[in-house]
């Protein structure tokens, strides 16, 4: 992504995958076979601070990213947006450093940063010359413990969060959608609320919740230091203990469940926007990876995924694409790894006139086809085939490695758990397969979102 | 798959939800490695970089097809050929080619632009793995049979995105850009076509399209990946001996090069936030000026978080989320760009600014601590455009398809040093005028600033 020349990076694709950092839970088999360097190392400080290392000597960069588990869903009441509002202000300046300087710095060596907020998370990341590693290091301990909140600087955030929320959701039908669609999802669950924000909440928030976010979650015991590339693991435990060893430890709020109570029957909600294209997304309820080595179900759920849209000859794009010719597009996914609930989402538009309805019956259908009849051996194989070379594919940037420690890491797992998470995908049956689908996508409590066009005014 | 729209980054993923600080990012150019470059028997182009470290390789095919070389009134030809390539061969249908491809678990993908139709390949290394699908890309690049019903179900899929884009403001603000400063030169169009045009092609057109440019003289093949130079070989002559004969020379342009003038256009639309477009034509591929140009864009609006552009429109002002500019290179003069968007109700105060930043940089140019700053930047990025394989086979193609010097990378570093601020300030002089700049707004229906605007 931050190769091409100038490219928003707006997209918001169907339901909720995020181009910027499509990781699949890539583990690097066929490269350890090869080469021992690809070794994860894994270190805390004694204020907490998690250290994960990949040495990956192709080229003499570094990726150097840290992860604090904070997100929007550690947000309470009316201030929706400021987990990632404060993700802008820490490139507004430290008590030694002016607004926009740390930017400024790695991009005097020739390296970029950036960061991203997720409803679990936020991660700040430098990609540079690995002979640079001490200056990230040295700049991000920096911002970890002397971040200068100005009003200043804070309100013209204000005004670039909410243009960002204009241009990413209001004027985006697809974003639309999907802020409309998780907040029928969920009632009680704070994944309700979209990560950039209500706008109303956006224009009330205060530099004193900035401050309080800032004290509460960005302490070392609830981040990670997560860097691959050309680097020595020695080197940056020594660079880590100097820059973020003079951090205290801190005492973390207590995070509250949030539990989303039980569906008691079907919501739809719909959405008038600016299209020419009728469109739907729904939602199951589903379980998520809780146990990497006990589990079975998120494995067969992904691959239930898969089978349905996971390349070009799957079911579902084969049949109502290209067959039936019913369908301008659809999509499958599987949402399992989280802090918050599993969902599985399938979404679809009708071709030019068609209607959504015979879309439905359609997928429903198929669904039951699945189910009575199960899933070939070969089917699922080119599944896994998939899977397998996906690993290979993903561990080509070291970026792309980093992101896929750190965010193992965020929410809950060790970094090196998509090894074991594709073993276990090995494993998995078509009877589990069907099983799953059975389970959960028949006489299941469903929240669908319709994007409609909106009647011209 | 081809269809890039979505199979494009066909894989497997969990999604997850991510908003990120910062919209865009500047790339540059690269260094050396073990590499090759030769022609086929056949009059293809080939470069070819090994890198071995893991088991994979990335191929892909330029033709020179691209929006430009769509005949006029057939607007949309060069993308649907492209579109149509794994949908039916006469050994497999379209069925058979996913079914096959899925197997190896490799990916096939789409590149199209105003000059070139490219198809690519990612395969695991391994010799079966590789050998399959080097088969089956050889067979959709060579023997597409555009079976009638297939292409009329991409031409409504065509015709239904086209009516979706239309609804959007950023493509409406592109495409009204575009025409205004290409008058009748071909990167006018997109080569995404109007319903009228997608309608009326044909099972013949695609026919006729690929037989003239996808010709093994009109072909450039890069290699990058973990294979020797024996199998490189051997991969290049296949699919190029497969390809079509005709002529000896690869397709070029009618020459005619294109003058923008000054004008501003005002698009209502629908919107909360007005798009926002400066453009002229700007530089060709080889062009002298082209590394001063583009050391000037880095410090105007193509740096990151640390241009004129994004300081002054982001962090002075907040009035938007992604500022940027950049030159498009092509075979003809192609566009420089600056784009953004902000709320309806600044969007005129939000131009005016703009318009003055642009006007003073272009009278005054950058100063030499700015200067000092891009180059150094550039020089310092250099290792961060090798990191991948998937990058070398970007920076490669380039190469090989432009017919650029192979060292080309590895004098980068040299060239940007001998850069000069004069000689910065000389070329944005001689090459950028606000007499040529088009602007475009999409959005508001009147000036805003007018009494209960």
């Amino acid at each position: 992504m931050f190769k091409k020349k100038y490219k928003n990076n707006f997209a918001y694709r169907f339901t909720t995958k995020f181009l910027l950092l499509v990781s699949s839970f890539a583990a690097v088999l066929a490269v350890t076979e090869a080469r021992s360097e690809g070794q994860i190392f894994k270190h805390r400080l004694s204020n907490g601070l998690e250290i994960v290392v990949k040495p990956d000597h192709r080229s003499p960069v570094a990726a150097v990213m840290v992860w604090y588990r904070a997100g929007s869903i550690d947000e309470v009441g009316g201030t929706t947006g400021i987990a990632h509002l404060l993700e802008h202000m820490m490139f507004q300046g430290t008590e030694t450093l002016a607004p926009g300087e740390h930017a400024k710095k790695i991009a005097a060596t020739g390296g970029r940063s950036n960061a991203f907020t997720s409803t679990d998370y936020t991660g700040y990341l430098q990609e540079l010359h690995s002979s640079e590693l001490e200056l990230a290091i040295q700049l991000e301990a920096d911002r970890m413990h002397n971040l200068l909140l100005q009003d200043e600087e804070f309100n013209n955030e204000l005004r670039v969060v909410m243009e960002e929320r204009r241009q990413r959701v209001d004027d985006n039908p697809r974003g639309l959608l999907m802020e409309q669609l998780a907040s029928a999802m969920y009632v009680s669950h704070p994944y309700r609320n979209p990560i950039v924000g209500w706008m109303n909440d956006l224009e009330n928030l205060t530099i004193q919740d900035a401050a309080d976010w800032y004290d509460r979650w960005y302490v070392p015991n609830n981040a990670a230091l997560v860097i691959a590339g050309d680097v020595e693991t020695e080197e940056v435990v020594r660079l880590a203990e100097k820059y973020f060893g003079v951090i205290k430890e801190k005492q973390l709020p207590v995070r509250k469940p949030q539990e989303e109570p039980r569906r008691l029957g079907n919501r739809t909600v719909t959405v008038k926007a600016n299209t020419t294209m009728m469109s739907q997304i729904r939602a199951y309820a589903v379980p998520k990876l809780k146990d990497v080595a006990k589990d079975w179900e998120p494995y067969a759920l992904y691959l239930l995924a898969g089978v349905l849209d996971g390349h070009a000859a799957a079911r579902l794009h084969k049949r109502l694409v290209l067959e039936e010719r019913i369908a301008h597009s659809v999509s499958v996914s599987y949402d399992g790894l989280g802090r918050g609930p599993g969902a599985f989402y399938v979404s679809y538009s009708p071709v030019g006139g068609g209607k959504l309805s015979d879309l439905d019956n359609s997928w429903k259908d198929e669904i039951a086809r699945l189910v009575q009849d199960g899933v070939s051996e070969t089917e699922l194989s080119l599944v896994k085939a998939q899977v397998i070379a996906g690993q290979v594919f993903s561990s080509d940037s070291v970026l792309g490695q980093a992101n896929r420690m750190g965010r193992m890491w965020a929410i809950g797992f060790e970094p090196d758990a998509p090894e074991a998470i594709n073993e276990k995908l090995r494993l998995i049956t078509p009877e589990e397969v069907q099983k799953v689908a059975a389970k959960y996508l028949v006489n299941a409590e469903t929240v669908t979102a319709v994007l409609e066009p909106k009647t011209s005014k | 798959m081809l269809s890039n729209i979505k199979y494009h980054f066909t894989s497997l993923h969990w999604c997850f939800r991510v908003l990120t600080v910062l919209t865009f990012s500047y790339s540059s150019l690269t260094f050396g490695q073990t590499r090759e470059q030769w022609v086929t028997e056949s009059g293809t182009k080939v470069i070819f970089v090994q890198s071995v470290n893991l088991p994979m390789v990335d191929i892909v095919v330029d033709f020179s097809a691209g929006a430009a070389f769509d005949p006029p009134g057939k607007e949309g030809l060069a993308r649907l050929t492209m579109r149509m390539l794994d949908k039916g061969t006469p050994e497999n249908d379209e069925h058979a080619i996913a079914a096959r491809l899925a197997a190896t678990g490799s990916q096939m993908g789409g590149n199209f632009d105003l000059d070139r139709s490219g198809v690519s390949l990612r395969s695991l290394s391994y010799e079966e793995t590789l050998a399959t699908s080097v088969r089956l890309f050889t067979e959709v690049l060579s023997q597409p049979n555009f079976p009638q019903s297939v292409v009329d179900r991409e031409k409504e899929a065509l015709i239904t995105s086209i009516r979706e884009r239309n609804t959007r403001p950023a493509s409406v603000a592109s495409r009204a850009l575009s025409e205004a400063l290409f008058g009748q030169h071909p990167y006018r169009s997109s080569g995404a076509g109007t319903e009228t045009t997608i309608q009326s092609l044909t099972v013949d057109d695609l026919v006729y399209f690929h037989e003239r440019f996808y010709r093994a003289s009109n072909a450039s093949i890069t290699i990058v990946g973990n294979l020797t130079l024996k199998s490189a070989e051997s991969i290049a002559r296949q699919l190029s001996e497969n390809l079509p004969v005709g002529a000896s020379e690869r397709e070029s342009l009618e020459v005619t090069t294109p003058v923008s003038s000054q004008q501003e256009i005002v698009i209502p639309h629908d919107t909360e936030q007005a798009h926002i477009r400066i453009g002229m034509v700007g530089i060709q591929r080889g062009d002298p000026d082209h590394l001063p140009l583009v050391l000037g864009n880095q410090i105007l609006g193509g740096g990151g978080m640390t241009s004129i552009l994004y300081d002054e429109l982001r962090e002075k002002r907040g009035m938007t989320y992604g500022v940027g500019s950049y030159f498009n290179p092509l075979r003809d003069p192609g566009p420089f760009v600056i784009s953004f968007q902000t709320k309806q109700e600044q969007a005129w105060e939000a131009l005016d600014i703009t318009t003055e930043i642009l006007k003073n940089f272009i009278d005054n140019g950058p100063n030499a601590k700015q200067v000092d700053q891009a180059k150094r930047y550039f020089i310092g990025a250099f290792a961060l455009n090798v990191d991948s394989n998937g990058e070398l086979l970007n920076y490669y193609s380039n190469i090989n398809f432009y017919d650029l010097p192979l060292n080309y990378i590895d004098s980068f570093s040299d060239r940007v040093t001998a850069v000069t601020v004069d000689q910065i300030k000389d070329a944005i002089k001689r090459r950028m005028s606000l007499d040529k700049a088009v602007s475009v707004i999409v959005g508001p229906t009147k000036l805003l600033d007018e009494p209960n605007g």
